[in-house]
């Protein structure tokens, strides 16, 4: 009697737990949540002419988007600052986090990452920029001994800059767009970017250009991964299979060149504000009176 | 003067700060029409004594009765017995948000229940009294020492007190300026008015105190009718205090 | 560095989005503040009067309360609230702005409380003493006598305490909360502007909180010649 009791009990506990189990994927299961930090063209950023989700741009949204699709989710995109994305992927805020992250051992330790991912053919490109007339003044790594070069902190460009550049004397700096100011005020003489960024940097500034050199690089730095929780390997496989389709599908490239595209009108709009829509004539004419009454 | 019941009475009060003992057991009676002043050094406890009494600083032994009920006791309202009790301090302690005659009517209106005239016709009767009937409407900042504490004796006696307790009304006040507060005093303790002050001013007390207490050290060393306590001390302690201020 | 590109830039900035900074940036800013301030307000009130109450217990509480929020950045106690306190009542329905927002709110009323109780602190001693030598209640004299003086001490330090929040809601870029500083990060991350961008948002941070600063010394001195006549 007594044990039937204790199994039907047993039984009925088992229930509620896969019930509440089921339930909390469920809710899962209706969205993907993603953590990005869009302040990164081209890779994320935000189109200030739209609204909500629809405002996150670049090459990782475009990724998002084909991995929530293909899962069959809702997308959500969780905007955060870079250090927060990691943290929200730990506190299981997010699904995951797609924000640019290029490979690194501690990540790998602390993280589940995905297979690598290739935002186009430029980004595995890496390259040393300097100031206009400095143009093509170092081809090799030699030419680097004793000049300051500056680089993101403990990024990719740093590791390369320890790694092939020997002789030079590594500037750490923190957001990129502070550090081409830097540049420009002579700070260092040199900076370590990835190809794609010094495409977007070059088009918007004619005081900066490439300095002839450029690394050697590996997959293993150059492609970025997409971070989740440790020990969800689950989804981790999920989104290596789709990674691989999309890899196989050719898209990569398509996608990259689109965010670059859009990255580069964000700041060459004023040739075109003239003849824009209606709405957008509007917008400017205020914005011009706006800086008159200043 | 012969109405003589016990207004205040105290017994063994003892008080501390901290670690230091400031009333050592002051037992002493206040009849009703008697103008006792306390004299002695300063830290000798006669502030704490006179504070003692409506129970702004709680004794910890020992107690006080008024009127004949122990307000040291438990279930006692307080409030309600210091409304009998006027209070006028060092530092006047006027209230520097209300005016003149709001700071007069305050009490009466919230605590009594009297009505808005009743009170202002009130205050302007006591004001005229202590010559202050042309400020009625000025907030008190912009009064004179004297004119403040001149004020807040009026304020404590709009409450239609039983006892005016006086904490050295004329020690922060202007050589020039003490004149008119202890005319005030005076002119109040000759309407028969119980008081109890505490004065650092020998020949005032002297004049019209019915008794004068002399505390030194927590304690209350010699008591007497002025005359003989000014002229014929008995106290050592109390004749070396008298050789210095007098 | 090149200066003569940045005027050109800044014009440039503005033309595009201005939107950005002007409608949702100031907006943003100031809704964040002044959810910040008002909630903190009668949240800092309620923590002031727990704080001077007679039970031991509470007023140990509320001092670690206090302690804890003042001692520890801002920017900590955002990400707990982001993300540990959303996930634990995540039952509550509540949007990541509204939880910056309270951990705004909560983060005020630990300042707002000192500031209420050194107001009233500040007041004579001699105030209450007299008021309630005249028969007033506890409450009566705290409320007739010792609170309108504590306001002409409070009011002022409230207003430095908005604009000390007006700043210190950019923390919520952290989460592209739209606030001003997101309007930065959005517009310098997507032009590489960034430094344009951070002098347009500077400029109008100033606009904001230069005058509300003399609005505050203004009244400032109004209070202090209020006590005085």
């Amino acid at each position: 009697m007594k044990l039937k009791k204790i199994l039907a009990l047993l039984l009925a506990l088992c229930l509620i737990v896969t019930a509440a189990a089921a339930c909390g994927e469920g809710k899962k299961g209706e969205k993907l949540k993603v953590a990005t930090s869009p302040d990164f063209a081209p890779m994320a950023f935000v189109d200030t002419s739209k609204q909500g989700q629809e405002q996150y741009v670049g090459f990782d949204m475009m990724l998002a988007r084909y991995i929530a699709e293909e899962m069959g989710m809702e997308l959500e995109i969780m905007p955060m600052s870079f250090d927060a994305c990691t943290t929200a992927v730990s506190m299981g805020t997010v699904d995951m986090a797609i924000s640019g992250f290029s490979w690194k051992q501690d990540r790998e330790d602390g993280f589940n990452l995905s297979d690598f991912y290739y935002p186009g053919d430029n980004e595995s490109d890496q390259v040393v920029i300097v100031r206009k007339e400095d143009e093509g003044k170092y081809t090799s790594a030699g030419d680097f001994n004793g000049v300051k070069v500056g680089a993101q902190t403990s990024s990719l460009q740093e590791s390369l800059c320890q790694e092939q550049l020997p002789g030079c004397e590594i500037v750490v700096v923190g957001d990129l767009g502070t550090a081409l100011l830097q540049l420009k005020k002579g700070d260092f003489d040199a900076m370590a970017v990835a190809k794609g960024q010094a495409d977007v940097f070059m088009s918007n500034d004619p005081d900066v250009a490439l300095s002839g050199f450029q690394f050697e690089v590996d997959d293993k730095y150059t492609a970025n991964v997409i971070v989740m929780k440790k020990g969800n390997d689950d989804l981790t496989k999920q989104v290596n299979d789709i990674l691989k389709k999309a890899y196989d599908s050719g898209v990569y490239g398509e996608w990259y060149d689109e965010a670059k595209e859009m990255a580069m009108s964000a700041t060459a709009q004023e040739v075109t504000i003239e003849d824009e829509s209606s709405s957008g004539e509007d917008g400017a004419e205020d914005g011009s009176s706006q800086l008159e009454s200043e | 003067m012969e109405q003589r019941t016990e207004l205040i009475k105290t017994v063994d009060l003892h008080k501390s700060f901290g670690k230091l003992q400031v009333l050592k057991g002051v037992s002493e009676t206040i009849r009703s029409g008697e103008v006792v002043s306390v004299i002695g050094p300063s830290g000798g406890g006669k502030s704490t004594f006179l504070r003692c009494l409506n129970l702004l600083e709680a004794p910890e032994q020992g107690q006080i009765f008024f009127e004949g009920v122990e307000i040291t006791g438990k279930k006692v309202d307080i409030d309600l017995h210091r409304q009998k009790m006027g209070m006028v301090f060092q530092h006047f302690n006027v209230f520097p948000h209300l005016s003149v005659k709001r700071n007069i009517t305050l009490a009466p209106t919230l605590v009594k229940g009297m009505s808005e005239g009743d009170a202002d016709k009130k205050a302007m009767e006591l004001l005229e009294r202590v010559g202050l009937a042309d400020k009625a409407e000025v907030m008190p900042g912009k009064l004179s020492g004297g004119q403040k504490q001149r004020l807040a004796i009026v304020r404590a006696l709009a409450m239609e007190p039983d006892v005016m307790l006086f904490d050295e009304p004329t020690s922060a006040l202007d050589p020039e300026m003490v004149g008119e507060v202890l005319e005030v005093i005076k002119g109040l303790v000759e309407t028969g008015m119980t008081s109890v002050i505490v004065t650092h001013e020998m020949g005032f007390a002297r004049e019209v105190s019915d008794r004068v207490l002399f505390m030194a050290d927590g304690v209350i060393m010699e008591s007497g009718a002025p005359e003989e306590l000014f002229s014929a001390p008995k106290n050592p302690r109390l004749q070396d205090f008298l050789g210095k201020v007098l | 560095m090149d200066l003569s590109q940045i005027v050109p830039n800044i014009v440039k900035l503005l033309q595009q989005y201005w939107q950005v900074f002007l409608l949702e940036g100031v907006a943003n800013t100031l809704k964040l503040t002044a959810i910040a301030v008002l909630f903190g307000v009668i949240l800092g009130t309620l923590v002031a009067m727990a704080k001077m109450c007679r039970f031991k217990a509470v007023r140990f509480m509320i001092g670690v309360y206090i302690e804890v929020i003042r001692g520890t950045p801002i920017l900590l106690q955002l990400y707990i609230f982001y993300f540990v306190l959303s996930n634990v009542f995540s039952f509550l329905p509540l949007t990541p702005f509204m939880w910056v927002a309270l951990a705004l709110c909560i983060n005020s009323s630990a300042y707002v409380s000192e500031v209420i109780r050194a107001g009233i602190q500040a007041v004579d001693k001699g105030q209450t003493e007299a008021a309630r030598s005249l028969g007033l209640s506890g409450r009566q004299a705290m409320t007739r006598i010792v609170l309108p003086q504590a306001v002409r001490n409070i009011l002022p330090a409230l207003g430095n305490e908005f604009i000390m929040m007006l700043k210190e809601t950019s923390l919520a870029s952290t989460f592209f909360l739209g606030d001003l500083m997101t309007s930065y990060l959005l517009v310098g991350g997507a032009t590489y502007l960034r430094f344009e961008a951070l002098i347009i948002v500077g400029v109008i941070y100033l606009c904001l909180t230069f005058p509300l600063s003399k609005v505050v010394a203004a009244f400032e001195r109004r209070m202090a010649r209020g006590t005085a006549d």
